[in-house]
C-alpha cells in the first residue's frame, strides 16, 4: 500500500495517492463546469462589446446557471474529500526539496483557500446572506480565475504522479485495502449525490419536494413562484401603484413615446412561455403575456439594429437597468409583460410592468419598467 | 499497516506547462482583485483566503479526524462504513444549509425566500440519509449471517 508522505497516524486508504487522485479528476471536472458555466454568466451579465445573448434555447441560461450552482454544491462533499486525503502532506518535513516543489506548494494556499471561499461565498450568496466584507459577483469572479490558475499548476505538478495510481492495477493493493478504498470513495460520491438530491428541486420542478436543503422553492412565492427583491425593498411600491405611471421609449427614436397604462393595454399582446432563472440557480418557467419590446421599438422608428436599455422605476441600488443587445431586443419572445398565467402580475412581480426575455439571467429581467432608452 | 512511501516530487514536462499555463492565469486573477479593489478588497480578502485555509487546517480536519478516531474506537468494522457514511451526509447537509437553517439571508418582506422550517427540513434530510444508512446495515448484517462466517480481524481504517 502506498500513502502519502506524512506522520504514520494517517495509515488509512484514504491518505493514498490513488483516493487522491480518484478525487483530484472528480474536482477537476466539477470545477471547469463551475468555471465555463460562471463566464458564461459573466458575459451574459456584463457583454463585452463582441458578445450578443443567444436568445435559443430559451432555457439555455437556466440548465447553465442550474448546473453552474448544482455542480458547486455537489463539489463541497467532494472538495472536503480531497482535502482530508491529502491533509498527512501538510505536515511533510521538510516542507518542500526543490524550487519547483516550494512553488507548487506555494501555490496550493491560493488554490485551497479560494476553492473553499468559492464554494463558501457561493452557497451564502443563493441565501441572499453576505457575512463577508467584500462584493460577491465580483470578488466570486476573480477568485475563481485565481483557482483555475492554481489549479492547472496543481494539475501539472501531479499528473505524473496521478496517472501512475489511476493506471496501476489492482494488484499491487491488498483487496482489503482496494475495498476500503472503494467504500470510501463510494462514501463521498454518494453524500456528493445526496446533497444534489436535497438542493436540485429548485430548478428540476418534479424534485422540488426533495429541496430540503435549497432556500428556494420553484413554487414558493406571489403567484406560485419565487421573488428575489420586492417591491418593498426596491423601494417603488407607491410610483408602481400611482395613476401617474408612465412608459417612455426615447433615445435614437423618429418619434419619442409616452404611453399611459390604458394605452399600453390598447397595444396588441403576445404571449410566451419562458423561464425565470435566477444567477442563484433557482429557475421556473411562466407564460408571460405583454407588448412585444420589438413592437415598441417599431412604433418609436427606431432602427433596427438597436440597442436598448431598459429602466425600473427603483431609484437606487444595482440590477435598476439592463441593457437588451440586438439580437435581444428585436426576438419576438421579448416581452414587456403585464400579466403572467393570465393574472395581472403581483407587484413583487414587477407590476405593472416587467422585462422577460429568452435565455436572460434573472437578475437581467428588470421590474417595474418605465423606460426604454434606444441606443 | 504499511510503511508511508516517499512522496513523488513534481516531475516531467506537465510541471512546465502546468506552470506556464497556470500561473499567467492565476496573476490575471489577481491583477482583475487588485484592480477591482473597490468590490474586492483586497486585504480583507486576502484575511479570508488564508483564514479558509487556517479554518480547514485547523479545525475542521481536525475534527473529523477525532470524530473518525471516536469511530475507529467504539464501532466494530463492518458496520463502520455505513455510520461514518451517515455522518459524513449529515454533516454536508448541515454545511450546505447552514444559511438558511441559522434563518441568514432572511428578509420580512419575501417569504420565498428560505420558505421552509428548515429544522424540520433539515433532520428530514437526515433522516433520509440515515434510512439508507440502516438499510445498508441490515444488508451487512444479512450477508454475515448468510455467510456463517466469523468477523474478519480487526484492522484500522
Amino acid at each position: 500500500m502506498s500513502a502519502a508522505q506524512g506522520p504514520a497516524v494517517f495509515t488509512s486508504s484514504s491518505h493514498d495517492e490513488r483516493t487522491a487522485s480518484v478525487l483530484g479528476v472528480a474536482l477537476g471536472v466539477s470545477f471547469t463546469i463551475c468555471f465555463v458555466t460562471g463566464l458564461f454568466s459573466h458575459v451574459a451579465q456584463n457583454p463585452p462589446s463582441w458578445f450578443l445573448l443567444p436568445t435559443h434555447p430559451v432555457g439555455l441560461y437556466r440548465v447553465t446557471q442550474g448546473v453552474h450552482v448544482a455542480t458547486g454544491i455537489a463539489s463541497v462533499p467532494l472538495l472536503l474529500a480531497k482535502l482530508w486525503t491529502v491533509f498527512p502532506k501538510l505536515f511533510r518535513w521538510p516542507p518542500f526539496d526543490s524550487l519547483v516543489d516550494a512553488v507548487e506548494r506555494l501555490m496550493l494556499v491560493p488554490l485551497i483557500g479560494g476553492s473553499l471561499l468559492l464554494l463558501f461565498t457561493g452557497i451564502a450568496n443563493i441565501s441572499d446572506w453576505y457575512p463577508f466584507p467584500f462584493n460577491f459577483p465580483v470578488t466570486h469572479f476573480w477568485t475563481a480565475w485565481i483557482v483555475i490558475g492554481a489549479l492547472i499548476v496543481h494539475i501539472g505538478a501531479k499528473w505524473t504522479t496521478s496517472r501512475r495510481a489511476l493506471a496501476r492495477t489492482r494488484v499491487r493493493d491488498e483487496p482489503v485495502v482496494e475495498r476500503d478504498r472503494r467504500v470510501f470513495l463510494a462514501t463521498m460520491f454518494g453524500a456528493a449525490g445526496a446533497v444534489t438530491l436535497f438542493t436540485i428541486g429548485q430548478t428540476v420542478r418534479p424534485l422540488q419536494r426533495l429541496a430540503l436543503l435549497a432556500p428556494r422553492r420553484p413554487d414558493s412565492g406571489p403567484q406560485g413562484f419565487p421573488v428575489n427583491r420586492t417591491a418593498n425593498a426596491a423601494g417603488v411600491v407607491t410610483s408602481a401603484r400611482s395613476d401617474s405611471f408612465r412608459l417612455v421609449v426615447e433615445g435614437k427614436v423618429a418619434h419619442r413615446l409616452d404611453l399611459s397604462l390604458a394605452e399600453l393595454h390598447a397595444l396588441p399582446t403576445s404571449s410566451a412561455a419562458l423561464p425565470i432563472a435566477c444567477v442563484d440557480g433557482w429557475s421556473t418557467s411562466q407564460r408571460w403575456s405583454g407588448v412585444r419590446v420589438r413592437d415598441l421599438l417599431d412604433m418609436a422608428g427606431a432602427p433596427h439594429d438597436a440597442r436598448v436599455t431598459v429602466q425600473s422605476l427603483q431609484r437606487r441600488r444595482s440590477y435598476r437597468t439592463s441593457e437588451l443587445d440586438r439580437w435581444q431586443a428585436h426576438d419576438p419572445d421579448t416581452l414587456l409583460a403585464t400579466t403572467v398565467n393570465g393574472e395581472p402580475l403581483h407587484i413583487d412581480h414587477g407590476y405593472p410592468l416587467r422585462l422577460i426575455g429568452p435565455d436572460r439571467p434573472g437578475v437581467m429581467q428588470t421590474k417595474w419598467v418605465t423606460r426604454l432608452v434606444v441606443r | 499497516m504499511s510503511a508511508v512511501a516517499p512522496d513523488t516530487p513534481p516531475r516531467g514536462a506537465s510541471v512546465w506547462i502546468g506552470m506556464a499555463v497556470g500561473i499567467p492565469v492565476f496573476a490575471f486573477g489577481i491583477a482583475g482583485a487588485l484592480v477591482n479593489s473597490r468590490a474586492t478588497q483586497p486585504v480583507k480578502f486576502a484575511t479570508w483566503l488564508v483564514g479558509a485555509d487556517v479554518a480547514h487546517d485547523a479545525i475542521v480536519a481536525p475534527v473529523v479526524g477525532l470524530v473518525g478516531w471516536l469511530l475507529v474506537r467504539l464501532v466494530r468494522k463492518p458496520w463502520r462504513a455505513p455510520i461514518r457514511a451517515g455522518l459524513i451526509a449529515s454533516a454536508c447537509a448541515v454545511a450546505v444549509a447552514w444559511a438558511p437553517l441559522h434563518g441568514y439571508g432572511r428578509i420580512p418582506d419575501n417569504p420565498s425566500l428560505s420558505p421552509l422550517d428548515y429544522a424540520t427540513a433539515v433532520l428530514t434530510a437526515i433522516g433520509i440519509v440515515w434510512a439508507v444508512c440502516t438499510v445498508w446495515i441490515a444488508v451487512i448484517a444479512l450477508r454475515r449471517r448468510s455467510a456463517r462466517e466469523p468477523s474478519p480481524p480487526e484492522s484500522l481504517s
